[in-house]
């Protein structure tokens, strides 16, 4: 298949405002890169708020995975 | 759902279309963002001299120097906004040695600094334990604070946690992290943490690690005064910074966005119609905890849309987080990718971003893509010209999707 076929739509595919929450299983992390092995180590994507709960920035406050990927 | 009059995109009209709203603009000549002038703004950026951008360096002060001539020269009035980042940044001021097993290990790919450890500037060699022992190196499976009291504790020599590397083999370079303990800590290649679990042995390392208070400089430029509406574009321009015998480029995070960014401003500075304020905030400190933006955002003026681009080296799907009072920027960018033809993602993004949304303000952070991120293999020609295209493209059009009131006079 070519790759004209195959190039997905633009925009979002659902709501947009779900970015105003992105799901914190969604994946990925540090802009986007594919990056899945960044340690669960506190430092992670140049991010934000290094929190007790992890540094995956405040509004998730989720602790970095075993992958290192905040989210 | 807002609904918004049907308009051409910007590509259809060679650029930016002119509605009845807009101020008739001189004709841009057919003329889209310019390719060889962003990749030129990537490689000199990744250049050596500059040393990887890491803030508070010589070399992440000459790149704030150099971005402020660039946008002054693209019509901006520029400022260098300097600031303090105090008990942040984690310098690695020498090599790191370690050996295991009779056979030395290459750092950043077996093993490298624990932004927690303790600094140990000189070699200590001492058995591998599978326990916290007093004299030894702790292999412990998992790392956090308790695990390092324990250590400290027990008397060991210092810990040893297990840690993954990217697809090309290296463990990915990060400068601020959690706090630091009171013993030395290093991350080991996850099979080869396994094997000093099982077969111990002696084990010989330095963590020359150390924090470092350092002096920042936001790069601020104001294109057009603000308006009815304004929006500030940022990206961040620091970088990890080399280490001492390696180089760290940086390209895709984020030269690649600076680049981008800069191109929309140059092109929206040209057609924008009076009463658009838009300017530009390159940051700095932000691989240091998003430091740079922390000290703006408080600057900006309330109702300022803000557009942060933190990767656009090879585009997959955009990523996109906004927060704040989005709701219209998030409209405004979907029908710009839409047009654009750019798939986005709601997907966290862990950047500047965020610190604008908390100031109150409406925030968006995209992110497309960064290969090689935060390695030596992040390098000027991993980044995309379509991608650097795509991205200035996608700003352009939601900065005019922005600036052209919906019909009907919904919000």
């Amino acid at each position: 298949m070519s790759a004209e076929t195959t190039k997905p739509a633009g925009g979002f595919a659902g709501d947009p405002m779900a970015a105003l929450h992105p799901p914190a299983s969604s994946g990925g992390c540090c802009g986007g890169a594919a990056v899945a092995t960044i340690a669960a180590e506190g430092g992670c994507c140049g991010t934000t708020d290094a929190t007790a709960a992890g540094c995956c920035g405040t509004e998730t406050a989720e602790a970095p995975r075993s992958s290192g990927c905040c989210g | 759902m807002l609904r918004h009059r049907d308009r051409g995109g910007a590509a259809e009209l060679g650029l930016l279309r002119v509605s009845a709203f807009v101020t008739p603009v001189p004709p841009m000549g057919g003329t889209g963002p310019d390719r060889l002038r962003m990749r030129r703004t990537v490689e000199r950026l990744a250049a050596g001299d500059l040393t990887g951008r890491r803030v508070g360096t010589p070399g992440g002060r000459a790149a704030a120097g150099w971005l402020a001539a660039l946008l002054s020269d693209a019509g901006a009035e520029v400022r260098l906004d300097p600031f303090a980042v105090t008990g942040a940044v984690r310098e690695v001021h020498a090599t790191p040695i370690a050996r295991f097993g009779g056979s030395g290990l290459v750092f950043r790919r077996d093993f490298c600094e624990h932004l927690a450890s303790a600094g140990l500037p000189e070699p200590v060699s001492a058995p591998v334990s599978g326990a916290a022992m007093a004299g030894a190196w702790w292999a412990s499976a998992s790392w956090g604070p308790d695990v390092a009291a324990a250590a400290v504790s027990a008397g060991a020599v210092g810990l040893l946690v297990p840690r993954g590397t990217d697809t090309a083999g290296w463990m990915p370079k990060m400068i601020a992290g959690p706090a630091v303990v009171g013993i030395p800590v290093l991350a080991v290649r996850t099979d080869l943490h396994a094997r000093m679990r099982a077969e111990g042995g002696e084990f010989t390392a330095s963590v020359p690690v150390r924090t470092v208070d350092v002096a920042a400089t936001n790069v601020i430029a104001e294109f057009r005064p603000p308006g009815a509406i304004s929006v500030l574009l940022t990206a961040h321009f620091d970088g990890v910074g080399d280490d001492p015998d390696r180089r760290f480029p940086a390209a895709c995070d984020n030269a690649s966005g600076v680049a981008a960014v800069i191109e929309a401003a140059r092109i929206l500075h040209a057609v924008l119609p009076p009463g658009i304020g838009l300017s530009v905030a390159l940051l700095d400190a932000e691989e240091a905890g998003a430091h740079g933006s922390a000290h703006h955002a408080p600057t900006v003026p309330p109702g300022t849309y803000v557009i942060n681009l933190d990767g656009a080296a090879r585009l997959g799907i955009a990523a996109v987080e906004a927060g704040g009072p989005a709701a219209p920027l998030l409209l405004a960018l979907d029908r710009a990718a839409r047009r654009s033809g750019v798939p986005l993602k709601a997907q966290p993004m862990p950047s500047d971003n965020r610190r604008y949304a908390a100031a109150g303000l409406a925030s968006a952070g995209i992110g497309m893509g960064m290969p090689g991120y935060q390695t030596p293999a992040e390098t000027p020609d991993r980044v995309e010209d379509a991608t650097l295209t795509a991205a200035a493209s996608l700003l352009i059009e939601t900065v005019t999707e922005l600036a052209l009131p919906p019909a009907g006079g919904e919000v």
